[in-house]
């Protein structure tokens, strides 16, 4: 194993303090203002720690996934990129379960979700699909880290399946609330799974341009890579369009003014300035300037991507609230709710990202996340037994 | 085991919020929180409008989306119907207060997404909800549908009744007269 010594750069005092802002967010929430520390109310319970949950998971999903290029799907050039992506769905996954706790009134109180389970409750699957998903990461990352393949390998097919079935259950967390009708149907599991290839192969290529020393591995994984990212987010964007377009003109009056309040209402500047134009117009028209062939560039489109998304999840959960419930008919309340995230929710956001870049840029100095000559025979000798 | 309900007639409520304040002293809740509310409704074009006041509150409902989606099974039905919340079993992730279609719930200072309990610790020992009898004007009636002698027979048979957002098919166990003034 190489162990290096760690060496703190100016991102490294950065990252300490967004981690202190974050701490400092936690701590009005426990010891100030409790509840009120968040923006959220009676009318909009769900709000940006729900959508910073969301972000992190289906990144941590998302890198999974792409990640798995080279463990489940053999694909070679994938292989220098597979411990970096369990670590880096570790971490994220890790984040976003911190979030969640804060967000959480009485996080602890989750042991009875053990002693009295409620199987119909996609929040509990949830919990279940991304615990285990956790587990197996850890179990994954560590026998490969042991140059114990067969078992990493074994762990991963495990994994593929786990992290598929948590990703479309996370769209059904949404979905299953049949009262807020801009959320039901089954539009969001796909978005997840198409938002988590996203977001996955931006990780991974702001992985690859920080990381990777190897200027010819550098050229033909970022393209790759870039190639993946481009065509999901347009993907992604096509759905986004069809979901937004059809619901402007949807029979159902709330889901026709949730999608108002997206495009013309409070929700305006968020979802064209920072979902569409920083999220996808930007990345796509960088990516494609370039013909993916600049890893500078498509680093700079990873971040953006990156950053559009946040907003994204910030916007989808609160479109999903924004509309008032009519509890006397079904007729359309002309009005909509309110909701602002404080600088509570945005620093535990922001401190999770610190707290991911200095733990993984700590954990590649003290781990050999390359790949090993070990690990190189093991796929080689695979890759020739299935191919003869 | 009894079969609790509630009928409310809107057009008995003056809108003076003594039911709100009962429930707010019954239960402790600070001013800023409240299990029950008033819907001031008006119809019509003015010189010709017309107003009615509806009280709402958790709905009891016999098919209860906050009791679907709750991950530890804190929501729970009684076997007299109603739907209570344990805190102890609460993770505080208001999935409830998502679900629900009628705005029932709010965060209390234990972080715990409470509602209107029907007031089943009063209703144990015989007496009405806290809203029920400090009603002026007796726009609740509270009672067992199973119990023969209940007022309740006679208000549901003889006047025309609604249930909210029943197009949820949530089954709720408040049935409101239908207002004449709409």
């Amino acid at each position: 194993m190489t162990k290096k010594k760690y060496q703190a750069n100016l991102w490294t005092y950065l990252s300490l303090i967004l981690i202190a802002f974050a701490l400092a967010g936690a701590g009005n929430k426990y010891f100030i203002s409790g509840e009120h520390a968040f923006g959220i109310s009676p009318e909009v319970p769900w709000g940006a720690l729900i959508s910073g949950y969301v972000f992190f998971a289906v990144a941590a999903t998302g890198t999974g996934l792409v990640g798995s290029l080279a463990h489940v799907f053999r694909i070679k050039k994938f292989e220098v990129l597979s411990r970096r992506a369990l670590l880096a769905s570790i971490l994220l996954l890790i984040s976003g379960f911190a979030v969640l706790a804060v967000e959480l009134s009485n996080p602890f109180k989750m042991i009875h979700m053990l002693f009295t389970p409620n199987l119909n409750s996609p929040i509990f699957w949830m919990g279940a699909f991304y615990g285990v998903y956790l587990i197996l990461l850890f179990g994954e990352f560590y026998f490969s880290l042991k140059d114990k393949h067969s078992i990493a390998t074994g762990i991963a097919y495990v994994s593929f399946f786990v992290k598929l079935a948590a990703i479309t259950n996370l769209g059904r967390v949404f979905a299953y609330t049949a009262v807020r009708d801009f959320w039901s149907g089954y539009y969001y599991p796909a978005y997840m799974i198409v938002s988590a290839i996203v977001s996955g192969a931006a990780v991974l290529l702001i992985i690859v341009h920080l990381t990777s020393k190897d200027k010819a591995e550098k050229e033909d994984l970022g393209k790759t890579l870039s190639q993946i990212l481009a065509g999901s987010l347009i993907l992604f964007a096509i759905m986004q369009g069809a979901k937004v377009g059809l619901s402007l003109n949807s029979a159902d009056g709330t889901v026709a003014a949730a999608a108002s309040a997206l495009v013309s209402g409070p929700m305006a500047l968020p979802f064209w300035g920072m979902e569409v134009i920083v999220g996808i117009v930007a990345p796509v028209a960088l990516l494609f300037g370039t013909k993916f062939s600049s890893l500078s560039k498509s680093f700079w489109a990873s971040i953006l991507t990156m950053l559009g998304l946040v907003f994204s999840r910030i916007d989808f959960v609160y479109a999903g609230q924004v509309v008032p419930l009519n509890l006397l008919d079904n007729t359309v309340i002309p009005s909509f709710n309110s909701y602002a995230p404080t600088w509570s929710e945005w620093s535990l956001i922001i401190g999770a990202l610190g707290f991911i870049y200095l733990a993984f840029s700590f954990l590649e100095t003290k781990l050999t996340l390359d790949v090993t000559k070990g690990e190189e025979e093991y796929y080689r000798v695979k890759s020739e037994g299935y191919s003869h | 085991m009894a079969n609790y309900v509630m009928f409310i007639d809107p057009d008995r409520c003056t809108g003076c919020n003594a039911c709100r304040i009962a429930c707010q002293m019954q239960w402790g809740l600070p001013p800023e929180l409240n299990f029950n509310s008033l819907i001031h409704q008006e119809t019509g074009k003015y010189p010709n409008v017309k107003r009615v006041i509806i009280p709402v509150q958790c709905q009891h409902c016999k098919d209860a989306p906050c009791e679907k989606v709750c991950p530890t099974s804190a929501t729970y039905t009684t076997e007299d119907g109603i739907v209570l919340i344990d805190g102890k079993k609460c993770i505080g992730c208001k999935y409830c207060m998502v679900a629900c279609p009628y705005n029932a719930r709010v965060i209390n200072e234990q972080g715990v997404p409470e509602k209107c309990r029907f007031c089943v610790e009063l209703v144990a020992v015989g007496e009405e909800p806290a809203c029920v009898s400090t009603c002026m004007n007796e726009v609740r009636v509270f009672g067992d549908l199973d119990d023969p002698n209940s007022p309740l027979h006679e208000l549901l048979e003889k006047r025309e009744v609604v249930r909210l957002r029943a197009d949820h098919g949530t089954d709720p166990r408040i049935y409101y007269a239908k207002s004449k003034r709409v």
